[in-house]
């Protein structure tokens, strides 16, 4: 498989203002300090043509972030983003509406309800980005909506309706069939059901799945639900405070997490687990600032719990460790078995 | 079963008047708590889940009127009571931690004196007492550094130790039941472990009673002693946790089971549940509101006055045709 | 819960515009009076000088200052012309000024407010220092000393009146443009490939429409008020032409002498505009609102 999207030492550095004491600042030194958020920092990685790539993390781990700068909606502090071999980092995102792969890279959003314009009736909704961004109308336009709206399992008549007549379900529909209009090559899912019941998750998960299926797309699902994200995803990146601490095969994450983080991840899933009463791996403790963090700590210090002398003088690389599978923790050789056996 | 139940909810019914029609959330729910014990409730919303739990509350929206029914807490009927004696009831004898700790809590009040405040109105205790008890209460939910806790505001606080002072107000007079609505839900699957594992150890520690309200099943088996499963305002199944999943009786709880992705390979071994909750305005609502659904339905599932029946062991369905 | 019912009870969107109409004006009847009220004030200024029953211009100084009786039924005034007449003949202009004004300021006001919103950063700190310069000024003051440098004619005080509405309209535009600016549906816009201002006109300014409706209601009375105002200080529409705030001022002298209709009738008709405009605002709100359709 080629790649679709390449990722090289992606970063998107927020300045935020030092508020604390920042009279005191101003009078002794004259200008405020100012300080940066790392919400993205130094990442690499390939989504290959056909796949369906995972991305999981907690909040304010940079998910949000990575996926504004791939749809193009926000532009990196520094690295690349090559696309079907071009680089589309450097157009500035105010003009990539205009660009060749504007159509080519699609989001469907976390919550269904807010993503469809109040004012639009599903057909507008869905019709929207067909007549920008292929320029289709009259009877054209409503043939292809007519089609997209069975692609997702949308009853035509419902097309009529604006986002409050529709239920639950049926925005998901709509949103997802609005990303899928214009045939993008990459969707990216921002958390597509985290927000419905269980019942219409399922319906919905299935349609994602077969729509992938159909129309040959690449998915960089976004989610914080492992479970979801192991149904969907043949690839797993898992991040952490701004960076990649663990990727590779998904059924190699979840049966053998290399990674404290990882590990902590996958045991904190609720499952019912009839047999084993076995003490599960917590992590306990906060995690540390994303501003300005020190190049020379682990970004875990403070809730691993395997942390030594060495995680606090020496940041650990994303090392790989065969197979895709690639991790960053200086002992992940040397894993506790324990630790392995309750991941 | 047989154990004193705290908590005795019998046959509530509670209807919502709106401009369209009368909605009827609840319709002859049973519901027993024992000291000591974890029962969740799950549902899809519209089930009625957080119906119940403020109807217990006595908190319910003033278009909602119990209509038939009783609800019972260490002997006390709650809804005859007055409602001074109700004020007492909350706080002391019952709790409620609810789904956005940070919209529970007050934004521009420091988290103690919010505790404060709690133990003020109901315990016996002198105001030079408050402050001691108040970092108590945070230690007791493993906040880490209460002392210096005590003085933050909200504001400062991750979502994960808001829910934590949530839980904290919460348990500061020492409640027999606790009613956590939802009390996960945005935040991190980490986070929500470690508060998992404290509603388990306040449970087993201190006898508390506790009414786990989820959507989430797999969350309520991890902790929950009982669940009782609903669908649109009825409770249509109730078990230990281990029978609920080792043989489901009710048709929708096998689908919910099934729908419900959990460390499965391939979205081929998840099932869809097909149709939509019924319209709870409708006069014409079937005895069993899952049959517009149900693949196993049939003239029998028409027959009026469906009841739980007891299926085995502490094990109850609301099914003509159970599993 | 509401989800759920909603979907389930939300019949075809078809064109439902005349049964939501009925809908909104069942669910709030004040917003019926209200609008009956607007309707006949409408017809009174669109109808003006054909239903008058006198001549508003015409002077009889043998019968000034009658009190209201079967022939003239808000009375006479000094110079004997028909009270009920000229308040009839007034609506026209009042509601003229105060129409074209609230659409100025409310054109600008949404523009610049949208843009400051949409846009944040250099526009944002340029539309609020605008809007806290205009709001630093007593606006009544603000309003005279507009009218009396530019010049005492009706146009001066419709920019007048505009200048002072601005900032409500921008402060107003601009706080619901910008909790709306990163709501996926703008975010979707954009991916749909259109342009900032495109995202601007057809996704962001429609949905900020109903906030706005209450203001610009809200509006249109003080709008009236403020026209009324200047004019009774002698600025703006000068006498004879008939106009509500003049009237006021002319008659309000007559008041210690026991002719209390000369002020009272034009005072009641200005206060019977304002109020309209008012409680019309939350029933505008609900017709525009597409959420509220059902």
């Amino acid at each position: 498989m080629t790649a679709l999207l390449e990722v090289q030492h992606l970063r998107k550095i927020f300045p935020v203002a030092d508020t604390k004491g920042a009279l005191r600042q101003m009078l002794q030194r004259g200008v405020p300090s100012t300080s940066n958020l790392h919400a993205v920092d130094d990442i690499s990685f390939e989504l290959r043509d056909g796949e369906s790539l995972g991305l999981v993390g907690e909040s304010g781990c940079g998910k949000s972030t990575l996926v504004n700068l791939l749809a193009r909606l926000s532009d990196p502090s520094s690295g690349g983003i090559r696309f079907q071999g071009q680089e589309i980092g450097e157009v500035p995102a105010q003009r990539f509406r205009a660009h060749a792969a504007r159509a080519q890279i699609q989001v469907v959003f976390q919550d269904a309800n807010d993503s469809l314009n109040p004012r639009f009736t599903a057909f507008d909704n869905i019709a929207e980005p067909l007549r920008r961004l292929e320029r289709l109308g009259g009877a054209a336009l409503q043939n292809r909506v007519t089609e997209i709206a069975e692609r997702v399992g949308l009853p035509s008549e419902l097309l009529r309706r604006y986002r409050h007549q529709l239920s639950g379900g049926q925005r998901a529909r709509v949103n997802i069939g609005r990303a899928i209009a214009v045939n993008p090559r990459l969707l990216i899912l921002d958390e597509p059901t985290s927000a419905l019941d269980v019942s219409v998750q399922a319906v919905i998960l299935k349609l994602l799945a077969r729509l992938r299926a159909e129309l040959g797309m690449s998915f960089l699902f976004v989610s914080h639900d492992l479970n979801v994200v192991r149904l969907l995803c043949n690839r797993v990146l898992v991040m952490y405070l701004g960076k990649i601490v663990e990727m590779g095969d998904a059924e190699r994450i979840f049966t053998d997490a290399q990674h404290p983080y990882t590990q902590g991840l996958i045991s904190a899933i609720p499952c019912y687990r009839p047999l084993e009463r076995t003490e599960r791996l917590r992590l306990s403790g906060e995690p540390r600032s994303p501003i300005d963090p020190d190049p020379c700590v682990c970004r875990f210090l403070g809730r691993c719990p395997r942390s030594e002398h060495r995680c606090q003088t020496e940041a650990p690389e994303l090392v790989p460790l065969g197979r895709g599978h690639a991790s960053a923790c200086h002992f992940h050789d040397t894993a506790s078995p324990e630790l392995r056996a309750s991941a | 079963m047989n154990k004193p139940a705290l908590l005795h909810m019998d046959r509530l019914s509670v209807e919502f008047r709106t401009r369209t029609g009368v909605v009827k959330a609840l319709e002859d729910v049973s519901l027993r708590v024992a000291r000591g014990e974890i029962v969740g409730v799950v549902g899809e919303s519209g089930s009625g889940k957080s119906v119940m739990a403020h109807a217990i509350m006595g908190i319910l929206d003033r278009a909602g009127r119990v209509t038939a029914g009783s609800i019972v807490l260490g002997g006390m009927d709650l809804l005859g009571a007055s409602e001074a004696d109700l004020r007492d009831v909350r706080g002391r004898e019952v709790s409620m931690i609810f789904q956005s700790p940070r919209t529970a809590l007050n934004p521009i009040r420091q988290v103690g004196r919010q505790i404060e405040d709690v133990l003020r109105r109901h315990a016996a205790i002198t105001r030079r007492q408050l402050p001691r008890r108040a970092v108590e209460a945070l230690s007791r939910v493993r906040i880490p550094d209460p002392a210096k806790r005590y003085h933050s505001y909200p504001f400062e606080l991750s979502g994960g130790l808001c829910q934590r002072v949530g839980i904290a107000t919460a348990l500061a007079c020492e409640p027999s039941l606790l009613i956590a609505d939802e009390p996960t839900t945005g935040l991190d699957v980490t986070t929500q472990a470690t508060i998992m594992d404290l509603l388990r150890e306040l449970a087993v520690g201190r006898r508390m009673a506790t009414l786990l309200i989820t959507h989430d099943l797999h969350l309520a088996a991890e902790v929950c002693d009982r669940i009782i499963v609903m669908h649109a305002g009825h409770v249509i199944e109730s078990a230990p946790t281990a029978k609920l999943f080792r043989e489901p009786s009710h048709p929708y709880t096998a689908k919910l089971i099934a729908a419900t992705p959990s460390g499965q390979e391939s979205i081929d071994a998840i099932a869809a549940i097909p149709g939509s909750l019924p319209d709870l305005r409708a006069t014409n609502l079937p005895p069993c509101r899952f049959a517009y659904r149900c693949d196993r339905h049939t003239r029998t599932c028409d027959r009026p006055s469906l009841t739980l029946t007891a299926v085995g062991e502490g094990h109850e369905v609301a099914c003509r045709r159970p599993l | 819960m509401s989800e759920t019912l909603q979907a389930v009870a939300s019949p075809p969107a078809q064109n439902s515009l005349r049964r939501h109409f009925a809908h909104v004006m069942g669910e709030n009847p004040i917003t019926m009076i209200a609008l009956a009220l607007f309707a006949l004030l409408l017809a009174v200024a669109v109808l003006g000088p054909a239903i008058a029953p006198y001549d508003p211009w015409a002077s009889d100084t043998s019968s000034a200052l009658q009190p209201p009786s079967l022939q003239h039924w808000f009375g006479t005034d000094h110079v004997g012309r028909d009270v009920l007449s000229r308040v009839i003949v007034a609506a026209r202009l009042d509601f003229g000024i105060a129409l074209s004004a609230v659409f100025l300021s409310f054109a600008a006001g949404a523009s610049l407010g949208c843009m400051a919103g949409y846009y944040g950063g250099w526009w944002d700190v340029a539309v609020g220092r605008l809007t806290d310069t205009i709001m630093s000024f007593p606006l009544f003051v603000l309003a005279m000393g507009i009218v009396a440098a530019a010049g005492n004619t009706v146009e001066n005080i419709v920019y007048a009146t505009a200048i002072i509405n601005l900032p409500f309209y921008a402060r107003v535009a601009r706080a619901e443009a910008n909790v709306r600016r990163d709501a996926a549906y703008i975010v979707a816009a954009r991916l749909a490939g259109n342009s900032d201002s495109r995202v601007l006109l057809f996704h962001l300014f429609p949905n900020i429409m109903p906030p706005m409706m209450v203001q610009i209601s809200l509006n249109m009375g003080w709008a009236i008020l403020n026209a009324a105002g200047l004019s009774f200080i002698g600025l703006g529409v000068r006498p004879p032409t008939p106009e509500w705030g003049i009237m006021v001022a002319e008659g309000a002298s007559y008041i210690i002498s026991g002719e209390w209709w000369l002020a009272l009738f034009p005072g009641g008709a200005l206060m019977l505009a304002v109020f309209s405009f008012n409680l019309l605002g939350d029933g505008l709100r609900d017709l525009i609102d597409p959420q509220r359709r059902t």
